[in-house]
């Protein structure tokens, strides 16, 4: 009798006791469900673009380290961050530091994700060549990433697999090998090269895109045949032109000279960058800018050049940037170009340059910049050796592409940051102007991760 | 007619067969005849019956029997009286002998009365409670019977009007004049032991527990100027850590229980409230709660999950039968905070802030002062002020035979010390008892409970909107509000100034609670009860934000700025239970099976824009764009089965054994279920007969328990599936296409975090209970900890649910009161309670053991984990002093590698106290009556990342009058290094520089109060009345520098305690408040 009741009384919730503990996930996509479609397959590819949007990439890190380390901008704001990389006195807690390695780790595993499970995917999902196109895409941002990550820290774990389980192996991955390194990033570009079409909607990787990025790596490498060969490649698909009026460059979206740029819309799809930079009435806030150019770019723009007005605005006697101009509220809806035409033209120029002086083929494709830019033409009588000709386009590339995250880098490739910049800090330790440390947050968590020299 | 029988009942031995043939043997003199009978019954065994009045006349009797037959004795007893006998088998019945005439067959007559009269009644306590194995006895008589778990009894006796014996262990023993039914009310001798206590689905004597169980009953809640009754709870349990989160109204303060049980999930403990587990405590009207009991050690197992971190167990009022009552309660008072920080004046400011430059190779910031001359703003007295406080209750109980009825209603508000923060409460309670046949109890637990706050941003530095900081480091030289209106900022960061970020936003968040149950009771034959209960806990959370388009920076540049945010969580919950309470002579048992069902459906949105039409609506109607929005759904579902045994001897020796499975969807198939067990066992050694001569101690028992409990408390939903966060979304074309990301890997193995925890405890009550102790010695050891493991980012993911590790809590705690004075004048008595415990990290994975994480300020890493330490331990470097020729921090060379490189950093301080206890005082004199209470915890450290911001002179931002003594010239000796912009020497570093000693004694709580007596005669309506004044909160001492010790930002957090940044201050209260009873 007693068994029986209380049988009675347990049973009601007996009964369906299975089911009731299986609950599934609403508003969540389960990994092991997932890429079952493309749709998902682009889903997941828009989320690999997507990771170069954040303030600690594009949004507004790139610049910092690309420029604030450099001669052309001082730290502006406030921020005690910014301020140690503007002084080469960063250390391994800098937040920029710790947020950009962080931040280009994140997209890199999110590209890892699409090229790893895209490929395993059944082909007939896909309409036309579009399976190869994501994978493609996918190969080009990761390059994209580690790229940057090479030439910021130097010594860099290089991971090309999306991680799936939790194990000391997959956690404490060792630096690589630079040169291995940049041989993934060529190898990637390569197969990014070959199967992505020309022409693509805006915003996506191109061939061309690929051909102008791997043209950029070989010449950090110094692989100066490699690169001029790519750069011509560019130049035979005739998709890019120099647009004749530079402020149209930054002004009129996706214009014939963008390779590959950062799409921003604006609200959640907004960049900070302009309003970090600008003050009112470009900008909403007030407060102290970034990134303020210095006196040495200012006064580096000859009299007639264009390009001056279009980069450097003077607002109540202060010198901004001036290339992104509409603030928003930290959600501004201009786009971050990373390649254009310009940038491979000189490429171009210095790679043929390095091949053999003197290259016509380089003089016409430095020319072509400074045609644009209103200022006197070079020839072989102004730049009568190897060694003006180098001169001559790095210092066009610094006024061409000043404020875009360039300067640093090419400071460091051609070996000149030491020299350039000890000057303004000639008591750091000389590593400090040719790479970052290693995060320390990384460190604590990767036990297999060696501090760069120069930092502690 | 007043019959008054006496029924000798024979022991069972002597009803034996033999007796019947025994003789009597008698030799008195003179004795009254109810004593020949009785020692007649004592040789033979037959029994008497008679009226009183039958031989209230009779004469005294001379007998000299030798070895005579019955009849023969009973003819000598009967000689001279005026009474008659028959002899029935073993029964004599005496009859006066007119009465013997009168009736034709007197036995039978006789034995219908003693038979076939049944009195019934109920036993119960002082407050209400059944009482079980209560023994009623007819007066003079062995016919006895107890109670059952009902308190209910039923005694055959001779009349239907008899007198009845009532009394049970520890409770005065009553004589009682039944007449057919009666309710028994026993008085407790030692109200402490008999005091019942709630425990894991039913209730039992404090004397019968064998586990730590503390209560705190509604009296020890009132008067208290407070929002949630975990403010009146501090200082008053031992091993329970109550710390205020911040001075916020409103706030609820965080709850520890012997300690950090876990390191990844909640060390929160659960809440059950009239026996239904509830999602949290919030909003729960203190003054509804009868009591709140705390199961502290494996007895909080039978709640199975998240049980590990103790239960707290909340009974609301309920009515009682054939009463009325109606009481109000009012109380008004003000609010302030503590303490002001004492910072720089624009003079000192200037040149703060101008050196902070120069040192740093840039341009002084401020080169003319005339500016600035004459202002000089304090912003903590703009934005500081004194608020208000008032609560109004009004309760109405009582109940019939059948029914009992609790109704209660009360409005609440706390305005805060800052503007617009403010914290308003409406409740309604009605709990509801109904008894159907007197097999059947139904009943009802209604509670509704509506609060509305508005928030002051604060754990954020200036520039997101935290305004505590910015009230501290906002440049003295800059106006409160310009001539026209508008509010100037910082004019070295453009941040808006603290009044301007308290008038410019504005954050509301409104929540409405259903927390109701209804039950019923069905009493089966065999002493078997049936529960079921069906519940809903169904909260409502709506948050709004609104950004005015004029005041602020940020409302400006967006053109205002809104969100608004809602969401619902129902959680229902069945509990079905079978209880079995028997007791047989001195054995009881009890036994108790059951299942539990808990399902959760939450649900929320969320929306955001910008650019406001106006600076009047604040709704999202007049936003003109759209920034984002979502909406969010997820289930939950618990499924339990408990069973529990338990068993003791006389009260002197007790046991129990409870098993507990738990199924949760929270882990993978394999995983879902946890089996979970306790045992405990006491012992009364004063009840034993060679302690009885120890007459100083009255109680004295000695307790053991030791059990299981499971922990996912604070897990997510599905973290044990890999999954894609949506949302990372990028435009195309202009377009913007819908975007997925890795979030999560897949882990099946996750499973259920475990603690093991033993505990050994002594109760004691001496000196007839004017001093009563308790000790328990405790230890819990959590394995598998479910931590959320911080990740390097070359995986890809920022962190990962593993089970990782194990972690151990070892201490002990006391309580001790004592009545000091106890007479008609004065009745004082002091409660003293003490907790240690200390904490400490077993095991861990070898790429967790020594990681770093968290963050203060911009310092990151502030905490590490390591094994062989406790949790929450601060991780930095060691200041050695500053270098007299640089002006510089050095730090200490802990590696001795001759550089000072990150390896130098080491444990520099824990945030876990190492003491907490509480002295309070409750002193009655006449109809005074006062109150206070003491708390203090000790030997706990604090990251004061407050100096980070305000003594870091690495930016434009005021600073605290401690700067003062920086370092300005080479060869000075100070312990503050020079002000430089940018900090390059890392001078801001985590370092023992920030960490502080956060001991604190509090003076908690005071209340004086004072009772009318006699104002019925004046006033008939009135049944009592009393007023009082209290404080909370008035006195701290400590050595701590900043706003107070008792810190609340991550204070939540079971590894990144004790951090202080921009946290909203503590505040004091003083009310003046009325209790009138109707």
């Amino acid at each position: 009798m007693r068994n029986k009741i209380i049988l009675f009384c347990t049973l009601i919730s007996f009964v369906s006791c299975k089911k009731f503990l299986d609950v599934q996930p609403i508003s969540e996509a389960l990994s092991s469900n997932y890429y079952k479609s493309a749709k998902e397959a682009e889903g997941a590819l828009s989320g690999a673009y997507d990771g170069l949007q954040p303030d600690s990439y594009y949004g507004f890190d790139m610049s910092t380290i690309g420029d604030v380390t450099s001669d052309d901008c001082t730290a502006g704001g406030d921020n005690p961050n910014n301020f140690q990389i503007d002084q080469f006195k960063c250390n391994a807690n800098n937040v920029v530091i710790s947020r950009f390695w962080k931040q280009l780790y994140f997209s890199i595993a999110r590209a890892n994700d699409v090229i790893d499970n895209v490929g395993a995917m059944n082909a007939s999902l896909f309409v036309g060549n579009r399976q190869a196109e994501i994978i493609g895409e996918a190969k080009f941002l990761r390059a994209l990433h580690y790229f940057n990550l090479v030439r910021v820290y130097k010594n860099v774990p290089l991971v090309l697999q999306s991680v799936k389980s939790v194990s000391p192996a997959t956690i404490n991955v060792p630096q690589a090998a630079q040169a291995d390194v940049y041989n993934a990033i060529i190898a990637d570009l390569e197969i990014a090269a070959a199967s992505l079409p020309a022409n693509m909607e805006d915003g996506r990787a191109t061939k061309g895109a690929a051909y102008g990025l791997l043209a950029k790596v070989c010449l950090t490498i110094k692989n100066y045949p490699r690169a001029a060969d790519n750069a011509q490649k560019v130049n035979l698909l005739s998709k890019y032109q120099i647009i004749p009026n530079f402020d149209n460059v930054f002004t009129v979206e996706h214009n014939a000279e963008v390779m590959f740029n950062v799409e921003y819309t604006g609200g959640d799809e907004g960049s900070p960058l302009a309003e970090l930079l600008l003050p009112p009435p470009y900008a909403a806030f007030a407060f102290l800018k970034f990134n303020l150019p210095t006196v040495g770019i200012i006064g580096a723009y000859a009299g007639p050049d264009v390009r001056k007005a279009t980069s450097i605005v003077n607002v109540g006697g202060s010198n901004y940037v001036y290339k992104w101009r509409n603030g928003a509220a930290f959600a501004s809806p201009t786009n971050f170009v990373v390649l254009r035409y310009a940038d491979v033209r000189l490429i171009e120029a210095e790679a043929l340059n390095e091949t053999g002086y003197p290259s016509t083929a380089a003089l016409i494709a430095l020319n072509a910049i400074r045609t644009r830019a209103n200022v006197p033409t070079y020839n072989f009588i102004t730049l009568n050796t190897k060694d003006l000709f180098r001169d001559a386009v790095l210092n066009e590339r610094k006024l061409e592409l000043s404020f875009e995250g360039h300067r640093w880098f090419d400071l460091v490739r051609t070996d000149r940051a030491v020299s350039t910049l000890q000057p303004l800090a000639p008591t750091e330790n000389i590593n400090h102007f040719t790479m970052f440390p290693i995060p320390q947050a990384e460190r604590d968590l990767n036990n297999a991760l060696a501090q760069n020299a120069g930092y502690n | 007619m007043k019959l008054i029988s006496i029924f000798l009942l024979a022991t069972c031995l002597q009803v034996s067969a033999e007796t019947y043939a025994q003789k009597v043997s008698l030799n008195e003199s003179n004795i009254p005849l109810q004593k020949v009978f009785e020692t007649i019954r004592k040789q033979t065994g037959y029994q008497f019956f008679y009226a009183d009045e039958v031989i209230a006349s009779a004469k005294k009797v001379t007998i000299n029997v030798k070895k005579a037959s019955i009849e023969e004795a009973l003819d000598v007893c009967f000689k001279d009286q005026q009474l008659a006998y028959t002899i029935s088998e073993n029964t004599i019945v005496v009859k006066r002998k007119i009465a013997v005439t009168a009736v034709n067959d007197p036995p039978v007559v006789t034995k219908t009365i003693v038979f076939d009269v049944e009195v019934k009644g109920k036993v119960t306590d002082e407050k209400g409670e059944a009482l079980l194995g209560v023994t009623i006895t007819e007066k003079g008589t062995k016919n006895s019977t107890s109670t059952n778990a009902d308190g209910e009894f039923s005694l055959k006796t001779s009349a239907v009007n008899t007198i009845l014996l009532v009394s049970s262990i520890g409770y005065t023993t009553q004589e009682v004049n039944v007449d057919g039914y009666a309710t028994i009310i026993l008085k407790a001798k030692d109200v402490k032991l008999n005091e019942i206590v709630v425990v894991g689905y039913g209730t039992t004597q404090r004397r019968n527990l064998a586990t730590s169980i503390s209560k705190v009953s509604d009296k020890e809640l009132k008067d208290i100027p407070i929002t949630s009754f975990q403010q009146a709870l501090q200082g008053k349990v031992p091993g329970l850590q109550i710390t205020s989160g911040n001075g916020k109204p409103g706030s609820v303060p965080f709850m520890r229980l012997r300690g950090v049980t876990s390191i990844g999930l909640n060390s929160e403990p659960v809440y059950v409230v009239d026996g239904v587990i509830v999602l949290s405590s919030e909003g729960i009207n203190t003054s509804d709660i009868q009591s709140v009991e705390i199961l502290k050690d494996a007895s909080a197992q039978i709640y199975g999950v998240n049980a590990a971190a103790g239960v707290v167990l909340i009974t609301t009022k309920r009515g009682k039968n054939n009463s009325a009552k109606l009481s109000f309660n009012s109380t008004y008072g003000i609010t302030q905070v503590t303490k002001k920080l004492d910072v720089l004046g624009t003079d000192d400011y200037i040149k703060l802030i101008n050196a902070s430059k120069v040192n740093a190779g840039a341009a002084p910031l401020v080169t003319n002062t005339a500016q600035y001359a004459g202002i000089n703003t304090n912003w903590q007295n703009e934005i500081y002020r004194s608020a208000a406080f008032k609560n109004n209750e009004l309760q109405f109980s009582g109940g019939g035979e059948k029914s009992t009825y609790f109704l209660s209603g009360g409005y609440q508000t706390e305005e805060g010390t800052i503007n617009p923060a403010g914290f308003k409460r409406y409740s309604v309670r009605s709990n509801q008892d109904f008894t159907f046949k007197s097999k059947l109890k139904i009943g009802s637990n209604l509670g509704f409970i509506r609060t509305e706050s508005a928030d002051v941003s604060d754990n954020a530095r200036v520039n997101q909107g935290g305004v505590i900081l910015s009230a501290l480091s906002t440049p003295p030289l800059v106006n409160v509000i310009n001539p026209d209106g508008t509010y100037p900022g910082n004019p070295f960061q453009a941040l808006d100034n603290p009044v301007a970020l308290t008038k410019g936003q504005l954050g509301t968040t409104k929540t409405t609670r259903l927390l109701s149950n209804i039950f019923a009771e069905l009493s089966l034959p065999y002493d078997i009860k049936l529960r079921s209960s069906f519940g809903v806990d169904f909260n409502h959370r709506r948050n709004d934000y609104y950004v005015d388009p004029i005041t602020t920076g940020n409302g400006r540049a967006n053109n205002g700025l809104g969100n608004s945010n809602n969401s619902d969580e129902l959680v229902w919950i069945l509990t079905n239970t079978a209880t079995y309470k028997k007791q047989i002579k001195n054995h009881n048992f009890d036994v108790l099976l059951g299942s539990e069902s808990r399902k959760s459906n939450y649900s929320s949105s969320y929306i955001s824009g910008r650019n406001f039409s106006n600076g009047v609506v604040p709704t999202l109607n007049a936003a003109s764009q759209n920034t984002s929005f979502g909406s969010f759904r997820s289930k939950w579902a618990i499924q339990s089965f408990f069973g529990r045994v338990g068993y003791n001897y006389a009260g002197k020796y007790i046991a129990q054994a409870s098993v507990r499975a738990d199924g949760t969807s929270r882990f993978g198939k394999d995983k879902k279920y946890g089996t979970f067990y306790s045992v405990s066992g006491a012992w009364r050694i004063s009840d034993e007969n060679f302690f009885k001569q120890i007459k100083f101690v009255n109680d004295l028992k000695v307790r053991a328990s030791y059990g299981t409990t499971g922990n996912t408390g604070g897990l997510g939903d599905f973290e044990y599936l890999g999954s894609y966060g949506l949302g990372a979304n990028y435009p195309f074309n202009n377009t913007v296409q819908p975007g997925s990301r890795p979030d999560r890997i897949l882990n099946e193995n996750l499973g259920w975090e475990e603690t093991i925890q033993s505990n050994l405890g002594v109760d004691l009550t001496i000196l007839k209970g004017k001093v009563t102790a308790t000790f328990d010695l405790f230890k819990r050891k959590t394995t598998d900890l479910l931590f959320s493991v911080s990740l390097p980012s070359n995986t890809g993911f920022g962190s990962a649910r593993q089970n990782i590790g194990s972690m151990e809590n070892k201490g002990y705690e006391f309580s001790v009161t004592t009545q000091n004075v106890q007479n008609k004048l004065i009745n004082w008595s002091t409660t003293i309670i003490g907790s240690v415990s200390k904490n400490k990290v077993l095991s861990l994975p070898a790429n967790i053991n020594k990681s770093t994480f968290g963050s203060a300020g911009d310092n990151n890493g502030v905490f590490t984990l390591q094994e062989g330490e406790p949790v929450s331990s601060f991780y930095g470097f060691t200041m050695l002093g500053v270098n007299p020729t640089t002006g510089d921090i050095d730090f200490k060379d802990n590696s001795k590698d001759g550089v000072v490189t990150a390896d130098d950093r080491l444990i520099i301080g824990n945030a876990l106290p190492k003491f907490f206890g509480s002295v309070s005082n409750t002193i009655a004199i006449k109809g005074f009556d006062l109150n206070f209470l003491f708390d203090g915890v000790f030997g706990n450290k604090i990251f004061n990342a407050n100096r980070l911001e305000l003594e870091g002179m690495n930016d434009s931002k005021n600073a605290l009058t401690t700067t003062l003594t920086r370092w300005t010239a080479p060869g000075q000796i100070t312990n503050m290094p020079r002000a430089v912009f940018g900090d390059p020497n890392q001078n801001n570093r985590n370092s023992t520089r920030w960490i502080e000693d956060g001991s604190f004694v509090k003076l908690r709580n005071v209340t004086l109060g004072y009772t009318f007596s006699n104002l019925s005669k004046k006033l008939p309506f009135l049944e009592g009345a009393r007023i009082y004044v209290s404080g909370r909160n008035l006195v701290t001492f400590t050595n701590y520098t900043g706003y107070d010790p008792e810190i609340g930002r991550n204070a939540g957090s079971n590894t990144e305690a004790g951090v202080d940044y921009g946290t909203y201050p503590q505040t004091k209260t003083y009310v003046l408040g009325i209790n009138l009873n109707f």
